[in-house]
């Protein structure tokens, strides 16, 4: 992954605990430094490892720790540093998760080694919405769902996510989130 | 649907800026984006090329007719009021039915971006083959990656400054450490070596020289350790004098020779080439490259010789400069193969069966390299066991101007050393005087034996009146003073004849006459210098084949050139000691080039290391005997004190000790607060005194 997504979780842990909670993160997750650049792409595994000590430090699970990270992402990271793309995608939740695939095409023809998952949004009539993600990547369902909290604060969108089925897949993940917003 | 029709769809499927524009420049059919962000609708009068500010084509002129002639070209246009601009181009459809210009295009992004940040434009608002938006996300992200370099540039600075500091902390405390752990052992080393020099016997013996061994060992790890830590120092602050390089070879030469007559080898200089030219370069550190070689060659030979070589490298373009090759030889075991690795490793040697008991700390090597590389060379060893080994380096040195004037060299030859033969008894009370003359004393070659008071003295020459040929006796010592010794001695059967000079750190002239009367035959004052030794030498001892001098003349007269060797006159005698010392200089250092001069800036080192542990155990004494009013005691200390700072040149608290040992003599003892005005001029002095020493040791 890119470092931007390893320094916004160093920027959720200093934010809410302070460095020096960080420092023991950082010590216990054994990645050798924090120094790292946004554009630079890094292994999974540091990613990982970071997410896991965050968890352990804290005393929480990973799941916690994740979707913790997902709204941190939209609500900080994001949003102070892509914010007229977050504006460019939509004005609201519905149309942004709409132009997400969009937008992620248009970051992989900067970011050549961007894995970015996908989303396949189904709205019935009602106020129910299903999300089909899918990623290469396995283990980032509760960063997702951390995402669309993150997104229906943002979009002032009332949100409750009913059900979180996963879907049988041969390679990295796929989950099915069933929305409703009202 | 017309084909104009299904092209301006086509259009519109490109391109989110599209506009149709007649020959008199008015907007007559728009694109949604652009009918929205220009708030046009159809029949408005709406003048495209006249509501924009365009910044490209730079030749446009916001005619139509212009427009037309810069069809093809990029137009970057604004309009402030609308807060919108458009990036796109003029194109010419007539043909297909879409008459006039069609401008075809999108938002400019980057000029909304700074000057109309609230318009809320979307993916929508840009085809997806248009870059802008990547652009944007590259630009965002790359912002990013600045300030994480920045930040990182920051912390990289920071972490540098906190490393150098603690480098430097680190180096600081090693220094100090290390300063602070040679004073003592070199007080521990002085004293083993005198232990070894009474003669003992069996166990004593055994362990004194393993004492001995073990101290020379951790005083060499201690030096190592501090040159270590300042060799690139040295290095870069390096002193450039001109020398020759002749001179600077037979001075080592010189330097080694003792050692190696002592150990039955020959030492020599190979090749005949001279240097004919002056050179300028850090001769101290040449100095001690050779010297660590040389000593290095003689520590582990058992035989055969050892041979300096130096030499111009012809292959060489410098015109300022000319790379000279050094070579150190010797005859000795040679060095096993699986030694040479770590030859230049700190702490390795190259110990063999037949080397083991030539115990080194196997620092010399380590150091020597690290000089060599530090000036630019590189430092070889060719080696073969059984018959010897070749060091051999090469460095630039640069050429210095043909007149400049040489100095010679500081060491005396050993010609010169050995210009007086003889055994002398130096009697003195204080241990550091009583090296530092016997060392002045053995440096021209005499077999000095020493007493530390009048008694032992007596009793030595009691024993064996013949001992000795000469005896240098310090008038003041506690118990049995000088002149009390002397007229015991002469008194002694076949002792008459004896001659006895007088030490003291006065020359008044009722001590000369004290002294006369008690039977001596000359009279100097401490310090002790070289050329009124030799004076005394001349008269009483065989030199250069001669026999001692026959005149009896008295050489007590003040007049005579060895008795107003007074460098520091107590003319004071009796006053008491005043609050400032006046123009007495803290420091002198005179006497303290004499003394380098005399017996060499190690040897001086090393006693004055010693004068700082005694001193400091005699202030505490002066300090005891101040509080107790102890009259005596404090004279005796006020004396030895200022003899030995007058000695090293610390001469205005010298001067004060002095002053106030006469006022003490005087009955006039001053108060212990007296200290408290010397102290400052007493650390000044030492503080000076090691400055100098330090820069004498390179």
């Amino acid at each position: 992954m890119y470092g931007v997504i390893n320094k916004s979780l160093r920027d959720m842990v200093v934010e809410q605990f302070g460095e020096a909670k960080w420092s023991e993160v950082l010590q216990r997750s054994g990645v050798p430094d924090d120094s790292f650049l946004a554009m630079q792409s890094y292994d999974d595994d540091i990613t990982y490892s970071l997410a896991q000590a965050c968890a352990d430090e804290m005393e929480i699970d990973l799941s916690d720790a994740l979707r913790a990270f997902g709204v941190h992402w939209v609500e900080n990271t994001v949003a102070k540093q892509y914010e007229t793309l977050m504006r460019a995608a939509g004005s609201d939740m519905l149309s942004f998760l709409g132009n997400l695939n969009n937008l992620h095409d248009r970051i992989s023809s900067t970011f050549l080694n961007y894995r970015p998952p996908s989303f396949e949004i189904k709205k019935d009539a009602g106020e129910q919405v299903e999300i089909l993600y899918l990623s290469e990547r396995v283990g980032l369902t509760p960063f997702v769902e951390g995402l669309l909290h993150g997104l229906a604060a943002r979009f002032n969108q009332e949100m409750a996510i009913i059900e979180i089925v996963p879907q049988p897949v041969a390679r990295g993940e796929q989950t099915l989130f069933k929305l409703s917003m009202g | 649907m017309s084909q104009s029709d299904t092209f301006w769809s086509e259009l519109q499927k490109l391109f989110t800026v599209v506009g149709q524009i007649d020959s008199s420049g008015r907007l007559v059919r728009a694109s949604p984006l652009l009918a929205a962000q220009c708030r046009w609708q159809a029949q408005d009068d709406f003048y495209f090329f006249e509501s924009f500010s365009f910044k490209r084509p730079t030749s446009f002129d916001g005619r139509y007719e212009s427009a037309r002639e810069a069809v093809g070209q990029l137009f970057l246009g604004f309009n402030n009021e609308l807060g919108f601009a458009v990036r796109g181009q003029v194109v010419d459809y007539s043909g297909i039915g879409l008459d006039g210009l069609c401008f075809v295009g999108v938002p400019w992004l980057w000029w909304m971006e700074g000057n109309a940040p609230d318009q809320s434009l979307t993916m929508a608002s840009f085809p997806v083959h248009d870059v802008q938006m990547d652009q944007l996300f590259f630009m965002s992200t790359q912002q990013s990656m600045v300030e994480d370099l920045q930040a990182l540039n920051e912390q990289l600075k920071t972490a540098k400054q906190d490393v150098e500091r603690s480098n430097e902390a680190r180096q600081s405390f090693f220094h100090h450490v290390s300063h602070e752990m040679r004073t003592p052992l070199n007080g521990v080393v002085s004293s083993l070596s005198l232990m070894r020099d009474l003669g003992l016997d069996g166990k004593l013996a055994e362990y004194a020289g393993l004492a001995s061994r073990s101290a020379d060992r951790l005083l060499e790890v201690i030096n190592f350790t501090l040159e270590s830590a300042s060799i690139e120092s040295h290095v870069s602050d390096a002193e450039f004098t001109d020398f020759s390089l002749d001179l600077l070879i037979e001075e080592c030469l010189a330097i080694a020779s003792p050692l190696v007559i002592e150990r039955g080898l020959e030492l020599r200089r190979s090749g005949v080439q001279k240097f004919a030219r002056p050179y300028r370069g850090p001769v101290k550190l040449l100095r001690q490259i050779l010297g660590n070689l040389l000593s290095n060659a003689v520590k582990f030979s058992q035989s055969g010789t050892i041979t300096l070589g130096a030499g111009i490298n012809e292959d060489n373009s410098d015109e300022q400069a000319d790379i000279i090759e050094f070579s150190v030889a010797d005859q000795g075991p040679g060095i096993p193969d699986e030694a040479l690795p770590r030859l230049f490793t700190p702490f390795a040697t190259g110990l063999s069966a037949e080397t083991k008991n030539h115990q080194g700390t196997g620092l010399g090597l380590a150091i020597v390299q690290r000089i060599v590389e530090a000036l630019g060379g590189e430092i070889t060893v060719q080696t073969v066991l059984g018959e010897g080994s070749i060091f051999q380096f090469a460095i630039p040195i640069s050429h210095a101007p043909d007149d400049v004037q040489i100095e010679v060299a500081r060491y005396p030859s050993l010609a010169s050393a050995d210009a007086y033969r003889g055994r002398v008894l130096l009697v003195d009370d204080n241990e550091t005087n009583r090296l530092l003359n016997a060392k002045v004393m053995e440096s021209t070659g005499l077999d000095v034996t020493t007493a530390g008071s009048g008694q032992e003295a007596y009793d030595a020459l009691a024993v064996e009146n013949n001992a000795v040929d000469l005896v240098f006796m310090d008038l003041d010592m506690p118990g049995m003073d000088g002149f009390e010794a002397t007229r015991r001695i002469k008194a002694l059967p076949g002792a008459e004849t004896l001659p006895i000079i007088a030490l003291s750190a006065h020359s008044s002239a009722r001590d000369r006459q004290l002294a006369e009367e008690a039977g001596m035959q000359g009279f100097l004052t401490k310090p002790l210098v070289l050329e009124p030794l030799r004076a005394i030498y001349t008269r009483y001892l065989a030199h250069d084949g001669a026999t001692p001098e026959t005149d009896e003349g008295s050489l007590l007269a003040p007049e005579s050139p060895v008795a107003t060797e007074a460098h520091h006159d107590s003319s004071v005698e009796g006053a008491l000691p005043e609050e400032d010392a006046g123009a007495t200089m803290t420091f002198d250092r005179q006497p303290v080039d004499r003394l380098i001069h005399e017996v060499g800036v190690d040897i001086l080192q090393t006693l004055v290391d010693k004068f700082l542990t005694e001193s400091a155990e005699r202030w505490e004494l002066l300090s005891g005997s101040l509080a107790a009013a102890d009259r005596e005691s404090a004279v005796r200390e006020f004396h030895t004190l200022g003899s030995a700072c007058l000695t090293f040149g610390i001469t205005a608290a010298g001067e004060k000790f002095r002053q106030c040992e006469a006022a003490a003599i005087e009955k006039n003892l001053p108060g212990d607060e007296v200290l408290l005005s010397i102290a400052p001029l007493l650390a000044e002095g030492i503080s000076q005194l090691q400055l100098l020493l330090s820069e004498q040791r390179g």
